[in-house]
């Protein structure tokens, strides 16, 4: 499977340093390693979702005891957890660190991908959701650290959008 | 059994618990029957009540009680599955089941119609789990659940009796007091 495990490792490993404890996922492609390092990791309880916009409620949750977390997801995903994303999260002004598998964008082979590809961008904006497009994995550090802390500051969600370059090896 | 004395119930059986409570008239009435720093209201976010209450409860070791409604918890009902597989051992769902999407206009729901949330729960591995009707009954359950690992989860039959006026709760002042009984708003900042 032509699924970046280096570059899976670079995102990990910056998640546990901006002291992430707490991740929830759906099994992803994209993400497939990513989702076995949490958990493999005695450190972070991985919370394995049935649909992701249960994921908002869980990083409310540990926001709410004081613990950092962050969502990994599909962008389809993240247009299932539009209600929550707006009536928890922005509504109580939770900081939320998503990180979001950006399928569907250029070279995709998938039809089922392409329409979801198409209006993530314009779906975040819509919410006034600040994101960045992730590319390149020697900057993929500085990312999520900046991610993290403009979602703490703000207390607002935040999207990381993994691309294809990234994630994917071919 | 009425919810607003059912609520006033799991109030003095939670002590200093932290309660998170669904939309509606279930945090309107927890509001009512006894205002606190710990109680979480939320409101706008259907089916979610149980999901924070889960993420909660595994971010600290405190036991965390859940008020959740049959509607919301139909709506999000893979997130028992979630909490099954994560056998949160101090986590306690209430649901106030009253057989209908009350605030709408008393329209069945799917638990007037057969469906037991109770059943559901114990198939996703809630096995400590139970329907109650009477005061009696939920003050018997409840108490059960406080003083044992969990996770609990405790469908309680309950009937509307008319609305109390819609709680002055103000969304980011509710997260505001509830997590700082968790936190220490005086930390200090780190040097960026």
């Amino acid at each position: 499977m032509p699924v970046s495990s280096v570059n899976s490792q670079i995102i990990y490993d910056a998640l546990k340093d901006a002291g992430v404890s707490i991740i929830s996922a759906l099994p992803e492609t994209w993400l497939v390693h990513l989702v076995g390092m949490a958990d493999a990791d005695p450190e972070v309880t991985l919370v394995r979702l049935n649909k992701e916009e249960e994921g908002v409620g869980i990083s409310a949750g540990a926001h709410l005891a004081g613990r950092k977390s962050a969502m990994l997801m599909q962008n389809h995903g993240l247009l299932t957890s539009v209600n929550g994303i707006v009536s928890l999260a922005q509504l109580y002004r939770i900081p939320l660190l998503m990180l979001v598998s950006y399928r569907g964008e250029m070279g995709e082979r998938d039809p089922w991908q392409t329409e979801g590809g198409l209006v993530t961008e314009r779906v975040l904006d819509a919410l006034g959701i600040m994101y960045r497009k992730m590319s390149d994995p020697a900057l993929a550090a500085r990312d999520i650290r900046q991610a993290q802390t403009l979602a703490e500051s703000s207390l607002r969600p935040v999207a990381l959008l993994l691309t294809r370059e990234l994630m994917w090896e071919e | 059994m009425r919810r607003f004395e059912a609520t006033q119930l799991t109030l003095r059986l939670a002590g200093d618990r932290p309660i998170v409570g669904n939309l509606g008239p279930t945090s309107d009435e927890l509001w009512h029957a006894g205002h606190r720093d710990r109680n979480f209201y939320t409101y706008g976010n259907m089916g979610l009540c149980s999901s924070i209450a889960l993420g909660m409860a595994l971010a600290t070791d405190e036991q965390v009680i859940s008020l959740d409604g049959d509607g919301s918890l139909l709506m999000n009902l893979g997130t028992l599955a979630s909490i099954g597989r994560e056998q949160p051992k101090n986590l306690i769902v209430v649901v106030w089941d009253n057989e209908a999407w009350g605030q709408t206009g008393h329209q069945t729901s799917h638990t007037g119609t057969g469906t037991s949330l109770e059943q559901v729960a114990v198939s996703c591995g809630i096995a400590s789990s139970s329907t109650v009707t009477d005061l009696e009954e939920l003050e018997g359950a409840l108490s059960s659940a406080i003083a044992t690992d969990g996770p609990h989860l405790i469908v309680a039959k309950i009937e509307e009796a008319g609305y109390l006026p819609v709680a002055p709760v103000e969304p980011e002042f509710t997260l505001y007091r509830f997590r700082n009984t968790f936190v220490d708003p005086q930390q200090p900042a780190p040097p960026h």
